[in-house]
């Protein structure tokens, strides 16, 4: 098939964006993916916690089966991949919308979203390629970024330390979302969380800054073999990316979490100078795919093109 | 240069006062002024209605802001949350008019600003209410009976007794806290570690 080239279209900055995006996926060889617009609906009331929303405009076709307007598209992606564990590692990529129901503005919105999955066998190594890619688009998009990884291994250990109720895990992540060092130490006093624990914690959450100077304090917190994997996990990314042009984008924030009973490794979010919020978001997720039972791991981003 | 969202009133004064006493501006009051933005010692001071700080904040106009932490529960802005100042101390409660008695068979007609606070709160103790939103003089809704109780910040509790209320049952602890944008703690860290590592001094 010949490319198509268009002449004499004013494109918008995002559109161009947009496709400068694209470029970089189709350069790494990432395959374009269309998905349906809608799904069947219980696949969003099975994983109502991953969507993080009960909001979901829902409609019936002609034989009664109750359908969705798509709120997310990896949930789509992953019902396409097979059970079994694949023999190559899926390298795909998707241009899409999705209907989210917006909290604050208390209606509906279309979004468009661009992003890459890798699924298939990925370790340690293939995780570099999306760390790369993401890099890459965020270059698309402005001069001036960075990338805040996290590894959610070392939340889950120390977590686990702690003891607490689920409730109140649930309300101590939202704190160290927020860098809110203040109210977990109230909380632990509220819980009685014996100080050597709740001090690790606290540490966990206060560390951030650039990966490759922050990695020697990361290390001191290793205390079990999960948190020893992760870290390698780490260091082999602030190897994999010693060229100024990168180190000085990576950095290390353990504010950086995803929902724990999907996400379990590797998590990310990059920001561009000048948008006011993230406008990448990523992470390992072999969870999910535990759960829709898909014997394979997953790695994979969206960029929120609203968001630019 | 840091874009800061000041609460306007005596809050506002105060942090400006705490801004100035770790030498960060000039000692110089910005009560008499009546201009929006005022522009000093690499900061631009925007004041704004406490309850609008977080959303310049949210929207990154503002890259930091110090707000109550009311309104933070109140409406779960997507910010950092820095720092406890100390200031502007209260308690969020739930008060009713002396000589209450709840009707558990009935649900519970709560007058509040505090829509989401109340809200949560009673629903993590399985109690059915009837919300009503007021926007002030939120002590009369139970006076008249508009309401059962309140969920309101309580200062010194004087207005409530002068009211014949009294506090029912205290739900949290309150007070300023300094907020910034997730993406300006990113490119501007520099100079927000550095504010906030002066503040911490003196709170």
């Amino acid at each position: 098939m010949g490319n198509f080239k268009m002449m004499n279209i004013n494109f918008s900055k995002e559109e161009l964006t947009e496709f400068k995006i694209r470029e970089i996926f189709e350069s790494f060889h990432y395959r374009r993916k269309h998905l349906n617009k809608f799904e069947e609906y219980a696949l969003y009331e099975e994983n109502k916690d991953f969507i993080a929303t009960n909001n979901v405009i829902t409609f019936s076709d002609a034989n009664g089966r109750l359908l969705a307007l798509k709120p997310d598209i990896t949930l789509s992606v992953i019902k396409a991949i097979p059970e079994k564990p694949m023999v190559e590692t899926e390298r795909i990529y998707y241009v899409d919308e999705v209907f989210r129901f917006s909290r604050k503005a208390k209606e509906f919105k279309v979004k468009k979203q661009v992003g890459a999955e890798l699924i298939g066998s990925v370790d340690g190594r293939v995780q570099l390629e999306i760390i790369d890619l993401s890099l890459q688009c965020l270059k698309a998009i402005g001069e001036n970024y960075l990338l805040d990884i996290s590894h959610q291994s070392f939340i889950k250990s120390f977590l686990g330390q702690c003891c607490l109720p689920v409730h109140i895990e649930k309300e101590l992540l939202g704190y160290m979302n927020n860098k809110n060092i203040h109210d977990i130490e109230r909380l632990f006093s509220r819980y009685q969380v014996p100080e050597k624990e709740g001090e690790g914690l606290i540490r966990l959450s206060g560390l951030s800054g650039n990966l490759h100077e922050t990695l020697p304090q990361v290390k001191e917190l290793v205390f079990n073999k999960e948190c020893e994997d992760a870290y390698k996990e780490l260091e082999m990314i602030d190897n994999a990316f010693r060229a100024p042009e990168y180190r000085q984008r990576l950095y290390l924030d353990f504010s950086v979490i995803n929902h724990m009973d999907y996400y379990d490794g590797l998590v990310f979010l990059g920001y561009v100078e000048g948008k006011v919020s993230e406008v990448l978001s990523g992470g390992r997720y072999d969870k999910l795919l535990r759960k829709m039972n898909k014997n394979n791991n997953a790695i994979g981003f969206g960029i929120y093109m609203s968001n630019l | 240069m840091l874009n800061v969202a000041l609460p306007k009133g005596r809050l506002g004064d105060n942090v400006y006062k705490l801004f100035s006493s770790v030498d960060l501006v000039e000692d110089e009051a910005i009560k008499e002024s009546r201009k929006l933005v005022i522009e000093k010692g690499g900061f631009n001071f925007f004041l704004v209605k406490p309850s609008d700080v977080a959303i310049y904040v949210e929207h990154g106009v503002a890259d930091i802001g110090i707000v109550g932490k009311d309104t933070l529960l109140d409406t779960e802005p997507d910010v950092y949350e820095l720092l406890d100042l100390n200031m502007g101390k209260c308690k969020m409660a739930v008060a009713a008019v002396n000589g209450f008695a709840e009707k558990p068979e009935k649900p519970l007609r709560v007058a509040t600003k505090y829509t989401n606070v109340a809200r949560n709160y009673f629903s993590s103790r399985n109690r059915e209410i009837e919300l009503i939103k007021l926007n002030g003089s939120i002590e009369l809704a139970p006076i008249l009976g508009l309401s059962d109780v309140i969920v309101d910040i309580v200062e010194t509790g004087s207005t409530l007794k002068e009211n014949n209320l009294h506090v029912i049952k205290e739900i949290t602890d309150i007070s300023a806290r300094l907020i910034a944008n997730k993406s300006s703690c990113k490119f501007k860290k520099a100079e927000i570690d550095n504010l906030k590592n002066k503040l911490i001094k003196v709170i």
